[in-house]
């Protein structure tokens, strides 16, 4: 085992020549990033609009849709106004919850596409 | 956009869809219309796009296979990273509605030309459609099981009539909101590039000709915006199938 200084000393130099490639490789990563990320004002302007109006349309659509099922449960049923108030609260919390799913589904990116779920 | 004169300051006016050759089956009306001609010249331009660029299948591509190969590799990542190699067999039907939508819009940019996806019944079609697919194919694919989408687990027995509830009206707020997006995108913006021309002409008209370049660069300004909109728009519809389709292949959360 006199070599075994040897092998250990290789083992450093290897693990040190590995550490500078990652750093290599997150710089330019994050390079990239950067440079993606900056794509111009016009472009991310156009993307948080179109985040935005997807909040915006999640939210409303639940609230419209518990309405109307409701004013229409309600007409055929003769419970006016009961089930409208009811469902219309449902409505709005569903359109919470579809809010809320949006944005625990995203936490990093910004531009409106869902990550592959599970 | 608009014939000049009284109807340039109207901006719904482009939206109006008139009848170009009337046809009628069996009491059903049918009449070919100009939202039915830009449907099928973007149908067409997609089919030759496709066609031509792949049809000589170089190693080093032309500018149109590039294009089709590009617009291949996009669709694909997109339908792998978001329903995973199973949603490939979904494949064919998130391409055509991604190129379809892209190129509806992207002929509607075009002055003189015809905004299809500004008609919230083409929209709504096509998002119930998918919707309908979805839970067609679930029920198909999984049986009763399916169902299981609308009840959360991990939830108190006391809660989970209430969130099913929640869920079920979510559920289906998906194709509503889906076609509402896309339709009132499309819809305000060539409402604003109308109204934008609308004050140059009527800038001119009222005699400050020196102020009538300003709308005339917000509407340079706005087509870019509005370019951009319309690829973002289609690539957000596309997705969402996507998600929906996922969905139905795995449900559950």
């Amino acid at each position: 085992m006199q070599n075994g200084s040897d092998d250990d000393a290789d083992m450093k130099a290897r693990l040190a020549r590995l550490a500078s490639d990652l750093q290599a490789r997150r710089d330019v990563e994050t390079a990239e990033e950067r440079r993606r990320s900056d794509a111009g004002p016009d472009k991310s302007l156009g993307r948080a609009m179109s985040l935005g109006f997807r909040v915006l349309t999640e939210f409303v659509s639940a609230a419209v849709v518990g309405a109307l099922i409701g004013w229409l449960l309600d007409r055929w049923l003769g419970t006016t106004p009961w089930l409208l108030v009811l469902l219309t609260g449902f409505g709005v919390a569903a359109g919470f919850n579809n809010v809320y799913r949006m944005a625990a589904k995203t936490p990093t990116s910004r531009d409106g596409d869902p990550p592959p779920r599970q | 956009m608009s014939e000049a004169g009284a109807s340039a300051v109207d901006p719904i006016h482009q939206f109006h869809v008139k009848v170009l050759q009337p046809l009628d089956f069996f009491g059903v009306d049918g009449s070919f219309t100009n939202s039915a001609l830009f449907m099928l010249i973007a149908a067409a331009a997609v089919i030759i796009v496709m066609l031509i660029g792949t049809a000589s299948r170089k190693i080093v591509p032309s500018r149109l296979q590039a294009s089709a190969e590009l617009a291949y590799e996009f669709v694909a990542d997109m339908v792998r990273s978001t329903c995973g190699e199973a949603g490939m067999k979904f494949f064919p039907l998130v391409f055509t509605i991604f190129m379809f939508v892209l190129a509806c819009n992207l002929i509607g940019l075009w002055p003189y030309t015809y905004e299809v996806m500004a008609q919230i019944i083409i929209t709504a079609g096509m998002a119930f459609s998918i919707i309908l697919l979805t839970i067609v194919y679930g029920i198909y694919k999984h049986g009763f099981h399916w169902f299981g989408l609308f009840k959360p687990s991990g939830v108190s027995p006391v809660l989970l009539p209430f969130i099913i509830i929640i869920e079920i009206l979510s559920f289906i707020s998906r194709p509503v909101s889906l076609s509402v997006r896309l339709f009132a995108n499309m819809l305000a913006g060539h409402i604003m590039l109308v109204v934008f021309g609308g004050f140059c002409v009527m800038l001119l008209g009222a005699g400050y000709a020196y102020l009538a370049p300003l709308p005339l660069l917000g509407i340079t300004v706005l087509t870019a915006f509005e370019l951009l909109v319309s690829v973002l728009q289609a690539y957000v519809f596309a997705v969402l199938t996507c998600v929906y389709i996922n969905d139905a292949l795995h449900p559950g959360h």
